[in-house]
């Protein structure tokens, strides 16, 4: 528990973790990485017959613009949704073995990053074919991802954390990841709605995140350089936020499990 | 030379009350119900281990064996007291913990020894002797699940060891796996011994304590009721035992 995540010990555990969790998400299933796009498909579908009259008169290629919203949506509430209970999920391991608890978070946010680019992949993929023209601007996507894993880095120490003491924790999280898919423009655009809920929404971080993505990889105009920079610097205030109440409270871990 | 020193070594517990609901701590806050008691699980313990010592800790349950063994491993922190350990430690408690049954056999060595801090290339340099020792051979590509509950404990103690930590902690230690890993007991620990490695092992089996330790700690309610020869330990203990 008192070893540094930054060790060589710790960074290969990390490694070893993160492969054995990829693979039983893979293997333990008959339809195995199928399943990791199952979902985002699933959701794009319905989205895209009910929205596409509505929302498609105020964008173009409504069904790529959809698509990165709800790719880039997954990533976050899948992926914070299913680290919340990992120090509960693997309560043996920091029971029985003497490493830092930090590992556990990370190897189960990268665990969903591999899953994330994956999806990317065949997003791009499926963009291509059907007659999306990327530009340079697409190798900036990296970045764009790196300042989300911030968030979904923060948000999940701070999951992880509170769960082990209040179980509510992780129902409370469910309900506001349903609303912070509605108040994302996952399925809509914010030119769509008035002034006053533009300015709401783009309090979101992850309002900046999917336009972004979406401006990298479909040139679509509503970025904003700012907003995107502010996004950033919370993700780290909050990223070292969680992770000082963390290293406050993680020493108790192993007795509270 | 010493591998271990423990000085004034306390452990505090706060029991956790029952229930982490909001509403529950709500309800808790109103009634002003709080569990607000401690409970002393070690106090005053003090001992040291030499480098290449067998060293048992015995004790009835509930005496603190496996909190002192857990913070010797640095999986728990000591409320009070210093513990000094001159090397890493490896704790050997429940193993199966460490593995991932869905995985296959070769996939659980590769995670299973980072825990001991074996990287990849160590875990392959060694492969072909974990996997003897273990009697593994021909099930490197099944799922761990398929494997006997003895085959995953000597495949657990064989990383342990191939690991050579300097300190092996080893909790409810009891003669796991069949007549032939049983019998090579001796030459592991005698080889622990003369690669300098110390074995500190808690067991309510007081024959292997008495086989293997050469010192014995006891503990009773947290409290250190002796420390010295096997023997004697053990014959205070059993006295104890009767008395009581």
């Amino acid at each position: 528990m008192s070893n540094s995540i930054f060790n060589k010990k710790s960074l290969h555990l990390i490694k070893e973790l993160t492969i054995a969790e990829f693979k039983l998400r893979d293997q333990g299933s008959f339809l195995g990485f199928i399943w990791t796009l199952l979902h985002p498909l699933l959701t794009f579908l319905i989205l895209y017959l009910l929205f596409n009259k509505w929302t498609g008169k105020f964008v173009y290629d409504f069904k790529g613009y959809l698509l990165v919203g709800i790719v880039q949506w997954s990533f976050f509430a899948g992926t914070t949704t299913y680290t919340a209970e990992v120090f509960v999920r693997k309560r043996g391991l920091l029971k029985n073995f003497a490493f830092p608890a930090e590992v556990l978070i990370v190897a189960s946010v990268f665990t969903g990053l591999i899953s994330h680019i994956l999806e990317f992949m065949v997003l791009l993929g499926f963009l291509f074919f059907t007659g999306t023209h990327f530009t340079f601007k697409i190798l900036c996507v990296p970045f764009i991802i790196l300042i989300q894993l911030t968030l979904v880095l923060s948000a999940s120490f701070l999951l992880a954390t509170l769960y082990i003491f209040y179980k509510d924790t992780s129902r409370i999280w469910n309900i506001l990841t349903m609303l912070g898919f509605f108040v994302t423009p996952i399925f809509y655009s914010l030119p769509m709605l008035s002034k006053k809920a533009q300015q709401l929404l783009l309090m979101n971080p992850m309002t900046h995140i999917v336009n972004s993505t979406r401006f990298l990889i479909l040139g679509y105009p509503d970025i904003r350089i700012l907003g995107l920079f502010m996004t950033f610097l919370l993700g780290a205030v909050f990223f070292a936020a969680a992770y000082y109440l963390f290293k406050r409270l993680f020493k108790w871990f192993p007795e509270v499990l | 030379m010493d591998a271990l020193q423990v000085s004034k070594l306390s452990k505090v517990f706060r029991p956790q009350p029952g229930g982490r609901s909001l509403i529950k701590h709500l309800s808790r806050m109103l009634t002003g119900h709080y569990h607000k008691g401690r409970q002393f699980v070690l106090k005053d313990i003090n001992f040291s281990v030499e480098k290449g010592e067998l060293f048992g800790v015995i004790g009835p349950n509930g005496s603190g064996k496996t909190t002192l063994l857990k913070i010797i491993a640095e999986i728990l922190f000591s409320s009070a007291g210093s513990v000094v350990r001159n090397g890493w430690v490896a704790p050997f408690f429940q193993w199966s913990a460490g593995f991932y049954p869905d995985l296959d056999v070769r996939d659980n060595i590769f995670l299973y020894g980072s825990f001991f801090g074996l990287t990849r290339k160590d875990v392959r340099d060694k492969m072909e002797k974990i996997i003897s020792f273990a009697g593994v051979d021909d099930f490197m590509d099944v799922e761990l699940r398929s494997c006997s509950q003895g085959m995953i404990t000597k495949l657990a103690f064989s990383i342990m060891v191939h690991a050579r930590p300097d300190i092996a902690v080893i909790d409810e230690f009891q003669e796991m796996g069949d007549f032939d890993f049983q019998r090579r007991y001796p030459d592991i620990f005698r080889s622990f011994q003369n690669n300098g490695q110390t074995i500190i092992m808690v067991s309510h089996n007081l024959d292997i304590i008495e086989r293997f330790c050469q010192r014995t700690l006891y503990l009773k309610d947290g409290k250190q009721m002796g420390l010295g020869d096997t023997k004697t330990i053990i014959n205070a203990y059993k006295a104890d035992c009767l008395n009581t």
